[in-house]
């Protein structure tokens, strides 16, 4: 009986050790030889990686204004292999995202089939969508958490600021040439949940490395003042583009920078559609740059000859024959100042001086304003123009070049070099991003040069027979300029058409030149379509706007502009070399060389308001109102005052207001 | 119950000749209550008076039966001590994680606040507003640039005449 017992009892407890052993085994196998396999599963449950945003950066104007941004926006995926329905879920999806409801069954069937488990419903949805979706509250759909560049202002800088790609990798502007600085590096987060997919516990997995935030330095509010003007220039003279950079000569900041055509960049080019539009012509297109390149002639020639601005050139009555090469001037005169060569845009004048100046040093004064090199603004596919090596010279090309042919240009090398004059003789890099390094200013020629050039290029705008007189004038403020109208070459036909590059070069004010401005308007025809008419004017609002927006103080009489009869020099701008005028011009008169004339004197100013009695601020507010400047002595109550409450103010003349307690 | 024993000695008769005469024969017990009808199963009590019996006092009973409980409180405090910080570090996940997401929320919605104020800055839009209100860009004569100087003049030129120096 008690062998039986035993006998049990030990096969009992062999089923127990048997039943052990597999459940030892068992375990063995589940967490010793499939250790890993079933934590990754475990950990793919427990497990999910949150990303964590790093938005690539912001370009901003030199305000801090947003140009462009980036804001998070919702991608709706799916897990096809846990879609109960392929074929509701496939309608549901199709309605609210605007899908094509075969299209995308076939292509969650075709998921579902190969037993893949993810599928891009619709990537970057917007917001309504994304709503709509979440308010179904289906375990299926899920969304990511994605980025989308906004440009907040739409079209304006589009050609700046470029745009980037569905990626949202930059593809041109600057977006594609700070790509690098722009672009943030996400990171992740490891998040542990619960059963009800709650996450308690997160480890940071990867540091998010956002994108640089750029700040430009275009000035946005002029930028719009200058991509409306150029606008409506293009389109008042039927022309087809046309290109405009506005420049801080001292630092060389791109102040604004437009071209004619414009897109928007939040919108995806449409298949077909005219990329024209798109392409950035004041860097990447160069152009002959006609009359305007004879302040560069003559800059060398003050350099490099004992020509001085009253010094009389010949002009050849009109025209001129170098080495069998005849060339016409588009008006003819005997002889001229240099500055009146350059007032009047006389071609055969600028000829004769680039002659002094010879090829040589033209050639070296050309390289040395920037010209035939890029600038190297940060902008993908910039021109270096054309400035051909001076071992190619014809023996006819010191003509050409001398009056802007034979070279071609972009308009920020010709911003660069008109800053050349304004700043004092320092070639600076222009520069798009605030803070950003560039070469330091290298002094191509002397302050005195640079002084007399502004003074010759004031003479421009403000003598009568100036080309720009009665369009670059800028009220409140002394400008100087020149204009340029250029023939376009035909390349098919392999000659010049009668289809002109207009433009105009200036600054503002000429003692202390805040801003440079280079309009541009290809295409232009007729008298009409010269750099005078059409380009000065865009230059005399956008300058205008620059100096008020910079804050810049005016250097002239706030007066009406007078009312200068017309017949000056509206058609003596033109640097051609197939045009020419027959008409016999006077040879000019020594005592009509300097007629360098502010404001005529007989334009009284406005009636002084009497401000007796009042306050500093209510004397500051009157004045203001009436336009008045005023001068202030002492503290407290006005006084007296100088000259007497009604009055007329002449030109230049300040009321002195004396205030007492 | 019968057991099987007794069934089969009722079937035999002289079985249960013998059985009836043994139940006759045997001695009244006074402990002895009644039997089930038909079952072999006999119940007795037995009478015990323990009124007579003294509780020994046992101080080391006591002293292990209060360890005992101290040693259950203590080892109870110290599981809980051990998991509450356990405890409290998942509920304080919970609550992170919830922050967490909120601060993401508000980021983003932040930055769409951005776009929407840069949005209504451009130019362009209020130049619209502009338009609408009948607003003009004043007279260049109009404007004064205040600039106190230390002499009290105003509307001065902020900057040197000339300055040909580039900056």
């Amino acid at each position: 009986m008690e062998l039986y017992s035993t006998t049990r009892v030990k096969w009992l407890a062999r089923i127990f050790l048997f039943w052990a052993i597999l459940i030892v085994g068992r375990l063995i196998q589940l967490q010793v030889l499939q250790h890993d396999d079933y934590k990754k599963l475990a950990l793919q449950q427990q497990e999910r990686m949150i990303d964590i945003s790093a938005p690539r950066g912001a370009l901003l104007d030199r305000t801090g204004e947003r140009l462009a941004m980036s804001v998070p926006c919702d991608s709706v995926c799916v897990n096809p292999m846990r879609i109960p329905d392929l074929s509701l879920a496939a309608d549901i999806l199709s309605r609210i995202l605007q899908l094509d409801y075969l299209k995308l069954y076939g292509q969650l069937k075709l998921r579902a089939d190969d037993h893949q488990g993810f599928m891009w419903v619709k990537r970057k949805v917007t917001q309504e969508e994304a709503d709509r979706l979440r308010a179904l509250n289906l375990d299926w759909i899920e969304f990511r958490t994605e980025s989308k560049r906004v440009y907040a202002y739409g079209g304006l800088a589009a050609h700046l600021l470029g745009g980037v790609d569905f990626e949202e990798k930059g593809n041109s502007g600057i977006e594609q040439a700070l790509d690098e600085q722009l672009t943030g590096r996400p990171g992740a987060i490891r998040v542990t949940t619960d059963v009800k997919q709650r996450g308690w516990q997160s480890k940071l997995d990867m540091e998010p490395s956002p994108g640089k935030t750029l700040r430009l330095t275009v000035l946005a509010r002029l930028q719009y003042v200058a991509e409306n003007e150029l606008k409506k220039a293009v389109e008042t003279h039927h022309c087809k583009t046309g290109s405009l950079v506005a420049m801080d000569p001292k630092t060389g900041e791109i102040l604004a920078l437009a071209n004619y055509p414009t897109y928007d960049p939040n919108l995806r080019p449409q298949h077909g559609a005219d990329v024209d539009a798109r392409e950035d012509l004041a860097v990447t297109a160069p152009f002959e740059p006609g009359s305007v390149f004879k302040v560069m002639t003559i800059a060398a020639a003050l350099e490099t000859t004992h020509l001085r601005p009253e010094t009389v050139v010949s002009c050849g009555n009109g025209s001129i024959t170098l080495f069998g090469r005849v060339i016409h001037d588009h008006n003819s005169y005997a002889a001229l100042a240099v500055e009146d060569v350059l007032a009047r845009s006389s071609n055969i004048g600028a000829i004769n001086i680039g002659l002094k100046v010879g090829d040589a040093n033209l050639y070296a004064y050309l390289k040395r304003f920037g010209f035939g090199k890029r600038t190297g603004l940060p902008l993908p596919g910039e021109s270096a123009g054309l400035l051909r090596p001076l071992k190619q010279w014809g023996k006819t090309s010191i003509g050409s070049v001398a009056m802007g042919h034979e070279i071609s240009v972009t308009s920020v090398q010709l911003a660069q070099a008109c800053s050349v004059i304004a700043n004092g003789g320092y070639l600076v890099k222009p520069k798009l991003v605030l803070g950003a390094m560039t070469d330091p200013p290298v002094r191509i020629i002397k302050p005195e040069t640079a002084i007399t050039m502004r003074h010759m290029m004031e003479g421009v705008v403000i003598k009568p027979y100036g080309t720009g007189f009665k369009y670059a004038r800028i009220p409140g403020y002394s400008s100087g300029g020149k204009t340029g109208t250029a023939q376009i070459y035909d390349y098919k036909a392999h000659v010049y058409t009668h289809l002109y590059n207009a433009s105009f070069m200036g600054f503002a004010p000429v003692n202390d030149p805040a801003v440079v401005v280079v309009v541009t308007v290809n295409g232009t025809t007729g008298t009409a379509g010269y750099g005078g008419p059409v380009s000065a004017p865009v230059f005399r609002e956008v300058a205008a706007a620059a100096l008020r927006l910079l804050d810049i103080p005016k250097d002239l009489a706030d007066e009406p502009l007078p009312q200068i009869a017309a017949g000056n020099a509206d058609e003596n701008d033109v640097a051609l070399t197939d045009l020419a005028s027959d008409a016999p011009q006077p040879l000019v008169q020594a005592d009509t060389l300097d007629q360098r004339v502010f404001l005529p004197a007989s334009i009284s100013g406005p009636r002084v308001p009497n401000f007796l009695g009042k306050t500093k601020r209510e004397v500051v507010e009157q004045s203001a109102q009436d336009g008045v400047p005023i001068d202030f002595e002492g503290v407290g109550i006005a006084r007296s005052q100088f000259p007497a409450a009604g009055s007329s103010l002449l030109l230049g003349q300040h009321v002195l207001v004396k205030l007492a307690r | 119950m019968a057991t099987l024993a007794a069934i089969l000695d009722r079937l035999s008769a002289r079985d249960v000749d013998a059985f009836s005469s043994h139940a006759q024969t045997r001695e009244p017990d006074s402990h002895r209550i009644r039997a089930f009808a038909n079952e072999d199963v006999f119940f007795f009590t037995k009478r015990i008076d323990n009124s007579q019996i003294v509780r020994q006092q046992d101080p080391a009973a006591g002293r292990v039966c209060w360890g005992m409980i101290g040693a259950s409180m203590a080892g109870a405090v110290a599981i809980v001590a051990v998991m509450l910080p356990a405890l409290y570090g998942a509920f304080a996940g919970y609550k992170l994680e919830e922050l967490r997401e909120e601060r993401t929320r508000l980021t983003h919605e932040h930055v769409l606040l951005e776009l929407q104020e840069a949005k209504f800055l451009n130019p362009q839009h209020l130049q619209e507003l502009a338009d609408k209100q009948n607003f003009v860009d004043p007279d260049p004569r109009k404007i004064v640039y205040l600039d106190s100087k230390h002499d009290g003049t105003e509307a001065k030129r902020l900057t040197p005449p000339s300055k040909d120096v580039a900056r």
